[in-house]
């Protein structure tokens, strides 16, 4: 059990650091798309008293891949690299698209942020299926 | 957009340099007092800019006809009870979150209303006897409470006749928010801020009341 907590630390701060480098490059990179972010729809505030939630998200997220991961995973086979690619890829198909599909059907936001939405959810997958599937093969 | 019932803090206490141009004409007079009226075509905004984007905040408040008292001398003009104010929640940027981040910034609630206090104007002598219908500068020394910060600052503006006792006057006036102690509204954790600059434009036609 404490070596399952280690790993979903480890891969929760992996996540925390790409989200933060995510944030960072959306800004810098695509500032249109960023300005879409500054709506009341979005709590994206240190202050407000939801704000240390999305920090949270990536240690969530980790805990429920490496519970996939160590249930599932005799079910992929290759290299550590490919294993990881198919555990992203899996979770995308089956949590991230379906989510994101009832997102953009219900609420005000672009078709291109829901693409980066689901984007971002197959990298985040793929990240951690990388980290277990090297850690824990 | 709604520009037709935009007359604001800035737009009234230039608006106020237009009695130059209807009435307190005298070369040197004692205290004179005047009504006057900002009409509904007049516009007034301001305009900023963040890391992301620029965005333009329409003032939506409305003044009741004001009453001044201007001392002339040629160009020169002196003013007492010209202070006027404008409510904070009054500011619309067509974004409720900029709108609540702008009003947060501005401490809204301490401090409801922006206050202005016309100093001081110069302007053409030429112009005192209220015949220029082309364009003229004006110039003006205001005094800005914001957010209980108070500041003198200098406008530049232009105005002309456009008929008996009626005026045009536009201008702009930059200011940084920091010198209010205003911190600049920031979103995205951060990531997203806005610049420290803003700028009052105004555009306004004024008329005033000769029935005293």
């Amino acid at each position: 059990m404490k070596r399952f907590l280690m790993k979903v630390i480890i891969g929760g701060l992996a996540l925390l650091l790409l989200s933060v480098v995510a944030l960072i490059l959306v800004v810098k990179l695509m500032p249109w798309l960023a300005e879409e972010y500054y709506d009341p729809m979005f709590d994206l505030d240190m202050n407000s008293s939801k704000g240390w939630l999305f920090f949270v998200h990536p240690f969530v997220l980790s805990l429920a891949i490496a519970w996939f991961w160590r249930r599932f995973k005799g079910l992929f086979h290759g290299s550590f690299w490919w294993r990881g690619i198919e555990v992203g890829v899996v979770y995308g198909l089956i949590a991230t698209i379906p989510s994101m599909w009832i997102t953009y059907s219900s609420l005000a936001v672009s078709l291109t942020m829901i693409l980066t939405w689901v984007a971002y959810g197959f990298f985040q997958a793929i990240v951690l299926g990388v980290i277990y599937a090297k850690m824990s093969p | 957009m709604n520009y037709r019932r935009v007359p604001g803090f800035l737009s009234m206490s230039l608006a106020i340099l237009c009695l130059i141009l209807a009435g307190f004409t005298a070369d040197s007079s004692p205290a004179n007092r005047k009504r006057i009226r900002i009409e509904d075509q007049s516009r007034l905004y301001l305009q900023g800019t963040s890391n992301v984007n620029s965005f333009t905040c329409d003032c939506e408040d409305r003044f009741e006809p004001l009453l001044i008292e201007a001392e002339l001398n040629n160009g020169y003009s002196r003013f007492r009870n010209a202070g006027l104010s404008l409510g904070v929640k009054k500011l619309n940027c067509k974004n409720r979150k900029i709108d609540t981040d702008l009003q947060k910034a501005l401490l809204a609630d301490q401090y409801p209303d922006i206050r202005v206090s016309l100093v001081d104007t110069w302007q053409n002598t030429k112009c005192t006897d209220g015949s220029c219908y082309n364009w003229f500068d004006v110039q003006a020394n205001v005094m800005i409470t914001i957010a209980g910060v108070s500041s003198k600052e200098f406008i530049k503006a232009k105005a002309r006749m456009l008929g008996p006792n009626r005026f045009q006057l536009r201008g702009e006036k930059w200011l940084k928010m920091s010198s209010f102690g205003i911190i600049p509204p920031e979103a995205m954790f951060g990531m997203i801020k806005v610049n420290d600059d803003i700028t009052f434009h105004f555009d306004l036609v004024v008329v005033v009341d000769e029935n005293m």
